[in-house]
């Protein structure tokens, strides 16, 4: 078992570190010179100026030394500062992601709260009329961009019903009622597409341990349909969910960069699209590094939950 | 000398869309209109909820793109940043709506018989939010803080060289020497190079201080969360009795427009700009909401290099300015709204508009006679243009023209981040721009003609126009140095290395108890005289 995490732990690393290249040397790469955005939209700079900010920040040096320079001090955990902000990296991204780990936490709860009974009720009346109702909402879930959704719902609920706020963010510490009311909207808008596609989940997962042995059995043992359902049926189709959450965690990242834009909340994902407009390259590479480091530990997470839910998982 | 980047100003808002439309395709919901610094006349007057007069209290909220970066001004670069500066600091003169210079921490100035120094005497009795004085001292510091090369303000170029000696001459008189006469200095002296800075809590918070700005402004900076809000509240000891009105203003960062639009409707904001033409309609039948608009004087224009292809020949040039369809661009681009430009000057005291009518009419005839004198072997041009969706409509338009000459125009988009970088480097030669207006005419017409301009993208270099710049500089008079600028607009209209297109009108929207509102030339909105009727 021990064994087994070191090997993923390290096998993290040597991804991470491909990951920094590919990045790096894309965004070196594929942009122009970056000193004219980094100036700023209304620079006066004259090119005495310019010259010195590129050294300064040692855009003058070649590719492959300016990324080893870059690694030997990502290796101690200092990720340099950031082109567009007086701060360093580390500390520009540590304060972005609560929000972010929120809003994608919240989502995730919000979308498995929902798919689990609806994917359920689908699967009990495989062919109802639930089912068929279902599945055309999770195809206009899984269809609808995120943008669009969040607009829509602030149009209804902000603007029409004057429900809810329509974009902002206010710490939980200043005012907890004020957070949760604007975080209301972004997290429905970053879940829709989740419970479509984690109900649909939960329907098939269901539908096929309905038909199984051991269901029949415990019926015919003379147990009732609900707590067949409750302790034989549902735990076993929730074992494979797990992992299929762990792998969404990934495209839950890309919903929320767009979630947050639209609802103006200041988490990593306005920062990210901020730095590749900005070109601030060491936040980029900075934020890619810390989002892929989540996505993977996260999988592996969900691997050792696996073994924890399932006891013939562990023992194998 | 206001020397900032208009086309910049472009990228700073409107990259909202751009960036949303990168992400997800979102074109939708764009929309289109950036804050660029322009200059011309509000058609709306300042209002006054109900006819009663201003009242305290109350906070504000006004909703933009802010991609702010330091509110240390002297570091400034960055369009949006101007919004809170100008809440938090003074600057030593201001301008009025016509850009004319009018006083602000300075009450009062002296032009030397030389007309190479220029004396300030500046109000007395002034204090920082720290408590320390905004004197003739703070003054000299702060001026001499931009000159110091080790400091590498990046608004060192707009004043220096002239800018030789600042001088203490009392504690409320200060006096500025210059190498030579220099009348943009003073304009220079109402932006960036204007705001006085604390000279203690520079050293207190040293390369911190610009996420702790302290200024003597009427606001006092209370706290920011980049890329999510900035909040002043008023500053109890401020110079102005009575002033200012409102108890705190919060700057949210809003990045979409269309969430922008629906914070005004819901009164969730109290004030917001930069609304895309074709919204505004929409937004002047909504229930307790006023539309402002105002005539800017920026520029749109498509650009080409005199020396590079393809718009080295002249007579290629002339063909595609007769060719351009102002009005076609005017009309879909800009909901018909603007003006048609002609001519680089479109606001502030040296616009001429006797002017309006000259420059190339659209006529395909004289464009076509033109192109056959331009006797091309080639006639495949790259056109390239930054990626932005109001700039792509453009292209759109102003192609079509071309193309009826029998041109065929390979069109190249460029990331807007990257376009103005590649334009600098000359791999960018024939492209569509805009330029904002500076309070000093010689700003915009220097840094573009002059052929030591910084902003000389064009490759112009024409002798007469640089003695006429340096001549009209030192000139004080303004009705003197405008005829000189009529002579420079003339013969750089007729080179059409620049193409112009429209002055577009600029619009914002805000609450109907909002008293006071003003549409600054330069679009940037003084929020410090606002207040909210109960």
């Amino acid at each position: 078992m021990l064994r087994y995490v070191a090997e993923r732990l390290l096998l993290t690393v040597a991804l991470l570190f491909v990951i920094s290249i590919a990045t790096f040397g894309l965004m070196s790469l594929v942009v122009g010179d970056p000193v004219y955005a980094i100036l700023g939209s209304e620079s006066s700079a004259d090119e005495l100026t310019i010259e010195r900010l590129r050294r300064e920040l040692q855009l003058d040096r070649p590719l492959p030394v300016r990324y080893l320079d870059w690694a030997s001090h990502a290796v101690t955990g200092d990720l340099g500062r950031s082109f567009r902000q007086p701060v360093p990296v580390r500390d520009a991204v540590l304060a972005r992601l609560p929000v972010t780990l929120e809003l994608t936490a919240l989502a995730t709860a919000l979308a498995i709260a929902c798919a689990i009974p609806l994917g359920m009720a689908a699967a009990l009346r495989a062919g109802g009329r639930l089912d068929v109702g279902l599945s055309a909402v999770a195809a206009v879930n899984l269809s609808l961009p995120n943008f669009l959704l969040g607009i829509l719902l602030i149009y209804v609920f902000a603007l029409r019903l004057r429900w809810l706020p329509s974009a902002g963010y206010i710490p939980v510490t200043t005012d907890p009622l004020a957070h949760l009311r604007l975080l209301l909207l972004p997290t429905v808008t970053l879940a829709a597409a989740y419970v479509g596609s984690l109900s649909r989940y939960v329907r098939s997962l269901m539908a096929d341990v309905l038909h199984e042995d051991y269901v029949r059995t415990a019926r015919a043992k003379g147990l009732g349909r609900a707590v067949v359902i409750r302790r034989h049926a549902l735990r076993n189709a929730l074992i494979p969910l797990t992992t299929v959450i762990g792998v969404e965690v990934a495209g839950l990242f890309g919903g929320a960069v767009v979630t947050e834009i639209v609802f103006s909340l200041p988490g990593v994902g306005t920062l990210l699209t901020e730095s590749i407009l900005g070109r601030d390259l060491p936040m980029v590479q900075g934020i890619v590094l810390f989002v892929t480091a989540a996505v993977v530990l996260s999988s592996l997470g969900v691997d050792l939950l696996y073994g924890f839910l399932d006891p013939r998982v562990r023992m194998s | 000398m206001n020397v900032e980047k208009g086309i910049q100003d472009m990228i700073a808002t409107p990259i909202t869309r751009r960036r949303f439309g990168q992400l997800a395709g979102a074109s939708a919901l764009a929309s289109l209109v950036a804050a660029c610094a322009g200059g011309g006349t509000a058609l709306t007057p300042s209002a006054s909820p109900a006819g009663r007069g201003p009242v305290r209290g109350g906070t504000f909220v006004y909703a933009r793109n802010l991609d702010a970066k330091t509110f240390d001004p002297h570091f400034s670069a960055q369009f949006s940043e101007r919004y809170v500066l100008y809440l938090i600091f003074n600057t030593l003169v201001a301008y009025d709506k016509d850009f004319n210079i009018v006083p602000d921490l300075a009450q009062s100035w002296d032009i030397s018989g030389d007309r190479q120094a220029i004396t300030f005497k500046l109000r007395a009795g002034v204090k920082f939010h720290d408590g320390t004085d905004c004197d003739a001292t703070a003054v000299k510091w702060n001026l001499d803080r931009i000159l110091d090369k080790n400091v590498n303000s990046p608004l060192r170029g707009q004043i220096q060289p002239p800018l030789t000696a600042v001088e203490v001459v009392d504690p409320t008189t200060v006096r500025l020497r210059t190498s030579l006469a220099w009348r943009p200095l003073l304009a220079a002296l109402g932006e960036r190079p204007g705001f006085i800075v604390s000279p203690a809590a520079v050293a207190k918070y040293g390369k911190d201080f610009g996420r702790n700005p302290v200024g003597s402004g009427p606001f006092k900076f209370v706290e920011w969360t980049p890329d999510s809000r900035v909040v002043v509240e008023r500053f109890e000891g401020y110079w102005e009795p009575g002033k200012p009105y409102l108890d705190r203003i919060e700057v949210r960062h809003v990045p979409d427009s269309q969430v922008r639009l629906t914070m005004i409707r819901t009164g969730e904001a109290h004030l917001i700009d930069s609304v895309d033409p074709s919204l505004v309609g929409n937004l002047r039948s909504a229930a307790g909401v006023t539309v402002s608009e105002l005539q800017s004087g920026r520029f749109w224009a498509v650009q080409g290099h005199n020396g590079k292809a393809p718009l080295n020949n002249a007579d290629l040039r002339k063909a595609i300015a007769y060719a351009t369809d102002r009005a076609a661009i005017k009309r879909v681009v800009f909901s018909d709204t603007g003006r048609v430009a002609t001519h680089p000057l479109g606001s502030g005291w040296a616009y001429d508009r006797s002017l309006d009518a000259g420059g190339y009419p659209f006529d395909l005839d004289k464009a076509q006679a033109s192109l056959t004198k331009a006797n091309l072997t080639n006639k495949t041009l790259l056109f390239a243009t930054s990626s932005e969706r109001a700039i792509q409509d453009m292209a759109q338009v102003v192609g079509t023209g071309y193309q009826k000459l029998g041109l065929t125009i390979q069109h190249q988009t460029v990331p807007a981040a990257d376009w103005f970088g590649l334009l600098k480097e000359g791999k960018v030669n024939w492209t569509i721009t805009n330029w904002a207006p500076r309070a000093d005419p010689d700003g915009l017409l220097r840094i573009l003609w002059h052929s030591k301009g910084f902003q000389n993208t064009t490759g112009y270099s024409n002798p007469e126009v640089d003695r006429l710049l340096d001549e009209a500089a030192g000139i004080f008079d303004t009705a003197k140095a405008k005829e000189l600028y009529r002579k420079v607009e003339e013969i750089v209209v007729e080179n059409a290395d620049y193409s112009f297109l429209v002055w577009p009108s600029e619009f914002a929207a805000y609450r109907s108890e909002v008293g006071n509102f003003v549409y600054h030339p330069d679009l940037i909105l003084r929020m410090r005289d606002l207040y909210i009727a109960k």
